[in-house]
């Protein structure tokens, strides 16, 4: 059985706009669509000033659905993402909260500095982030939360915020621009600045997938979840078993995002978002080097490449440059380079390998 | 103590390469030509001459792409050591990097498998159109 296709080619469409101009950002906007569909939460560890909130922004524009962001602070008042007291209810005697245009309205949801929220604020935000339901004095309503993405510049060390940081599922640690990648940084926000903004927002297509979720088949993956459990304990990397059983929810929504309702050994790579450390995610990407070498994706390519490393994962975004790369001979060398230096003609894939060859026609037309 | 007896192996790519080999001098000076014409000529690259070919280092968006160029790598876990980016010994990198170090006080090295050869990096030059005539030059002297 599979998704629509439509849906999935939908979604891609929407996380390269989403992340165009961005330089290597493309896993944030990619996590941020699988926690949408896997109904979860992305928290995003990074230093100040690494496009955090305009990719969020953009991803959420793209998305469609009701917006909300704040920056929090020590001195925030839950009023402030919340709602202040409901001043005609005050006025029957009732003390309730006006929610109309706040968080629990939104559909995706951004907070910078998500740990400097005081105890009252991120108690209510537990409810809404885990149960989606917002709770404050009498008032209590359901929110349509798809995703919440925190963001901080470092993991807390407090552990009563280290349990709420345990609430995101979704763990991703960025880091500025690398050197090598600087020149296209500063092509890329160029071209942000021209960038039209009127995309249509389409919020249909993540209600349809993420329905698709619950009735995925996951006999295939469990015993593989089982062996890569298995490996990360044997590195020393002990998941807490509420993120061991939530990880099947990730692992589902890859497959769904892939077009398929079956998942397979090509799903599991979500599985290092969920190890809440960089050093973790550091350790666990060699000790699933094994369980991770078919992971794949149609869709979240950035995320899959990130988390395998290996490369299978690089097969569909170099098909996705080879057909998409322009008329000059350099740029063609760019990608041949990139599939040879990838793959040996050994490993070659035969789609990738149809692609080179067409690459070495155009080479061929366009030498002089 | 007795020699261990080593192969290559198949491996996984790096995510990232830092040279490449060009084997044959009339593909390797066409490459080197078309490199210093290039309105990327400003990307630094390194070359180490080779009696049939020649070594480019640098970083991966500047190495050209020619047909049957392979692509090289330092490894991680022994820096003095250069290896092909589809294929390693089956030995510990690092034990074999010191073995080589105690034969080879070049350093550091590549090493090629087929056919098996060790070329030395630590000659290298900037790639300049002013290093092309001498090239051409070393290998004329060579060939006579």
């Amino acid at each position: 059985m599979v998704v629509d296709g439509e849906d999935v080619r939908g979604i891609r469409q929407r996380i390269r706009k989403a992340t165009a101009g961005f330089v290597g950002r493309e896993a944030l906007a990619e996590l941020m669509i699988l926690a949408a569909v896997a109904r979860e939460h992305v928290l995003v560890i990074g230093p100040p000033g690494t496009a955090k909130s305009s990719v969020v922004r953009n991803v959420a524009r793209c998305l469609g659905g009701r917006y909300f962001e704040y920056l929090l602070g020590r001195f925030t008042e839950p009023s402030e993402l919340f709602g202040p007291v409901d001043l005609q209810k005050l006025k029957e005697g009732r003390i309730e909260t006006n929610v109309s245009g706040m968080l629990p309205e939104a559909d995706i949801v951004f907070l910078d500095e998500v740990f400097l929220g005081s105890t009252a604020i991120l108690n209510t935000l537990l409810g809404v982030l885990n149960e989606r339901r917002f709770r404050r004095g009498r008032t209590e309503v359901w929110c349509p939360l798809k995703v919440c993405v925190g963001a901080a510049n470092s993991l807390p060390e407090d552990p009563a915020l280290a349990a709420f940081a345990d609430r995101f599922l979704l763990h991703l640690f960025i880091e500025p621009v690398a050197d090598h990648q600087l020149d296209d940084m500063l092509a890329g926000g160029w071209a942000l600045e021209t960038l039209p903004q009127d995309e249509a927002p389409q919020g249909e297509i993540l209600e349809r997938l993420s329905a698709r979720v619950a009735e995925v088949d996951m006999s295939a993956a469990r015993p593989l979840l089982v062996v890569a459990i298995r490996a990360l304990r044997q590195a020393g990397i002990a998941l807490s078993d509420r993120r061991i059983v939530r990880s099947q929810k990730l692992i589902a929504a890859a497959a769904v995002l892939r077009g398929h309702t079956q998942a397979s050994s090509a799903d599991l790579w979500p599985l290092l978002y969920a190890l809440p450390t960089e050093a973790w995610q550091q350790q666990g990407q060699d000790a699933l080097r094994a369980v991770l070498g078919e992971a794949f994706s149609t869709t979240l390519l950035g995320s899959v490449e990130q988390a395998s490393q290996q490369p299978l994962s690089r097969c569909q975004r170099l098909l996705e440059r080879a057909a998409e790369c322009g008329a000059s001979s350099s740029e063609v060398e760019s990608v041949l380079r990139e599939i040879d230096a990838n793959f040996s003609a050994a490993t070659l894939p035969v789609d990738l390998a149809e692609a080179r060859q067409s690459l070495l026609a155009r080479l061929t037309s366009l030498t002089p | 103590m007795s020699p261990t007896a080593w192969s290559w192996r198949p491996c996984l790519p790096p995510g990232r390469v830092g040279g490449a080999v060009i084997w044959g001098r009339e593909t390797a000076l066409g490459v080197l030509r078309r490199l210093c014409a290039s309105p990327e000529a400003g990307k630094p690259l390194r070359i180490c001459l080779l009696p049939t070919g020649v070594v480019l280092v640098g970083e991966s968006a500047a190495l050209p792409w020619v047909e049957d160029i392979a692509y090289v790598t330092q490894s991680p876990e022994a820096p003095n050591l250069w290896l092909p980016v589809h294929q390693q010994p089956d030995v510990p990198l690092d034990l074999l990097a010191r073995a080589l170090s105690q034969r080879h006080p070049r350093q550091p090295v590549l090493l090629w498998p087929d056919p098996t050869w060790v070329v030395p990096l630590d000659r290298s030059y900037p790639l300049s159109p002013e290093l092309l005539p001498s090239i051409e030059q070393v290998w004329h002297h060579e060939t006579r």
